[in-house]
């Protein structure tokens, strides 16, 4: 897999919507791309900020 | 088959849900007051509209199908779901997972929760909406990406491949913010 091609799996992986074909293909390529691993911790942390932020508004 | 719920038991699960549609609305429109109106306005019409509503189908759904209908005909005039052209997309969109740094400078530690949030929102606000609804959906309204697909009307291959861009559109926009509470997370 390539790593443009990772990205929208990367995406799907961290909101837990892959199915268990994808989920094997993306973990396989991530334990070899330390680039989409970035990525994915990046993108892990914005989402968990996203809904941090979203709460705390809510809330006020 | 499912009996249909009397118009205050219907009202009652509503309620429940207000909160959640208050989340989305917060960030698809710019004001809190119009994110009350806009729920508020949902609700009167969930409630007149609730014998439509299907027993035993997903509640959360139809409520913010209602959120998103009422916000397109009242605070947008766009149609429901516009293409993007997206070449012109890209155009816009540095290429940032390259430039991320390794170390965040981070911002002023002094920065509060409350500004943060603030900040977060407008980025979020600022954004596409085509990338902008399935992100308030997915992330501030934790539907799954069929609901999202479901109440965008569009087909969830969209819905994954608009948040992965949603995302890293705001990723650069927002990555010293995220950087920094990150580092804060980790030391807590």
């Amino acid at each position: 897999m390539k790593c443009d091609e990772a990205e929208e799996l990367i995406t799907a992986l961290v909101d837990k919507q892959v199915s268990d074909q994808e989920r094997s293909s993306i973990e396989s390529h991530l334990k070899d791309c330390q680039r989409c691993q970035f990525i994915y911790g990046q993108e892990q942390a914005l989402k968990r900020e996203i809904g941090a932020a979203g709460a705390r508004l809510a809330e006020e | 088959m499912k009996r249909a719920l009397t118009r205050d038991a219907f009202a009652r699960e509503a309620m429940g849900y207000l909160d959640h549609l208050y989340r989305v609305a917060v960030h698809l429109v710019k004001e809190p007051q119009e994110a009350e109106d806009l729920v508020q306005e949902t609700y009167a019409r969930a409630l007149g509209s609730y014998e439509q509503f299907a027993p035993g189908s997903n509640l959360k759904a139809w409520l913010t199908r209602i959120l998103y209908n009422f916000f397109f005909d009242n605070y947008h005039q766009k149609r429901r779901w516009v293409s993007v052209d997206d070449s012109s997309a890209e155009k816009n969109e540095p290429d940032y997972w390259e430039s991320v740094p390794a170390e965040n400078p981070g911002p002023e530690s002094h920065i509060l929760l409350k500004e943060l949030s603030a900040k977060i929102s407008d980025a979020v606000r600022k954004i596409p909406e085509e990338f902008r609804l399935p992100i308030t959906l997915v992330d501030m309204g934790d539907f799954s990406y069929a609901e999202a697909a479901e109440i965008l009307s569009c087909p969830l291959g969209t819905v994954r491949s608009r948040l992965s861009r949603g995302r890293r559109l705001l990723f650069n926009q927002l990555k010293e913010y995220v950087a920094a509470e990150e580092k804060k997370r980790a030391k807590q």
